[in-house]
């Protein structure tokens, strides 16, 4: 029997034969897919791989970056849209 | 758009992103120094990147690294305020923001060192009350606190000494005699 810690079906489980030709049970936390950017869908840096349920334990400096739409577009989209808007505003004047 | 004294332009990078500001001196063929001011858009007086500024087709006419105060008048006078949706501050507020804050910090600094020397003596208080009924170990802690302190209270502590061990000689004696008294029975 393993340990009763890692009974759980919270864990993944892979099954890997050893150099020796032994099959054995491995044990790994899930992590989730890194966060994506809306517009060009790129990963984002500044966003932790952390399970939601501990990212609430977080500060909220710590889970995602400070700016404007932090956390939903990248740096490089973000300035784009703002680019965008004054541009508008000077076509019409 | 050049990028002149007075230009008003939007911040496209950091934390500022979003909000507009204006320039008041070039410095260097990359950086520019930019106000909102901070009471009006939250952009404070700071060195900006070039590439970090997005120009509007608006300008507002003030001297080169004009005041606060000045800048705000200026936006006013052009009816940008109403054309940006800004809220003017009250004359009050903008005097406050450029009164220099370094004052104010050395005085809160001596504040804390005075009431790190107070709560010390509250506790010595409390503490000579509790062991009279409880351990040794916590009697010897207490000595080394109050040497420190004013001579009144050894007194009160070599008269609690004293109280403490007679008690404790009469327990052992108690027991012994509950002991013998179980056996009997059995």
């Amino acid at each position: 029997m393993v340990k009763p810690m890692l009974r759980t079906r919270s864990l993944k489980r892979k099954r890997i034969r050893t150099p020796g030709n032994r099959l054995v049970t491995h044990f790994k936390t899930e992590k989730p897919g890194a966060a994506r950017c809306a517009v060009c869908k790129k990963p984002m840096h500044g966003v932790p791989r952390i399970k939601s349920s501990k990212m609430g334990r977080l500060p909220k400096s710590q889970r995602r970056p400070e700016r404007p739409y932090g956390g939903n577009l990248c740096s490089e989209c973000m300035r784009n849209l703002f680019r965008k808007s004054v541009r508008e505003i000077f076509k019409k004047k | 758009m050049a990028l002149e004294v007075g230009r008003v332009c939007m911040k496209t990078a950091g934390r500022e992103a979003g909000k507009y500001c204006v320039i008041l001196k070039k410095m260097d063929d990359n950086f520019v120094l930019i106000t909102g001011p901070k009471v009006l858009t939250q952009v404070k007086r700071r060195r900006c990147n070039v590439e970090h500024l997005e120009p509007t087709s608006h300008m507002v006419k003030i001297d080169a690294e004009a005041s606060d105060a000045a800048v705000i008048d200026a936006y006013e006078k052009t009816g940008l305020l109403v054309k940006l949706g800004l809220r003017k501050p009250s004359p009050e507020i903008v005097k406050e923001a450029e009164k220099p804050k370094k004052e104010v910090k050395k005085e809160e600094k001596p504040k804390e060192v005075k009431k790190e020397e107070k709560p010390p003596k509250k506790i010595e208080e409390k503490k000579p009350e509790v062991p009279k009924e409880k351990e040794k170990p916590k009697e010897e802690k207490k000595p080394l606190m109050i040497k420190i302190k004013i001579p009144s209270f050894r007194r009160k502590k070599e008269d609690k000494k004293e109280e403490k061990k007679k008690p404790e000689k009469k327990k052992p004696e108690k027991k012994e005699k509950k002991k013998p008294e179980k056996k009997k029975k059995k």
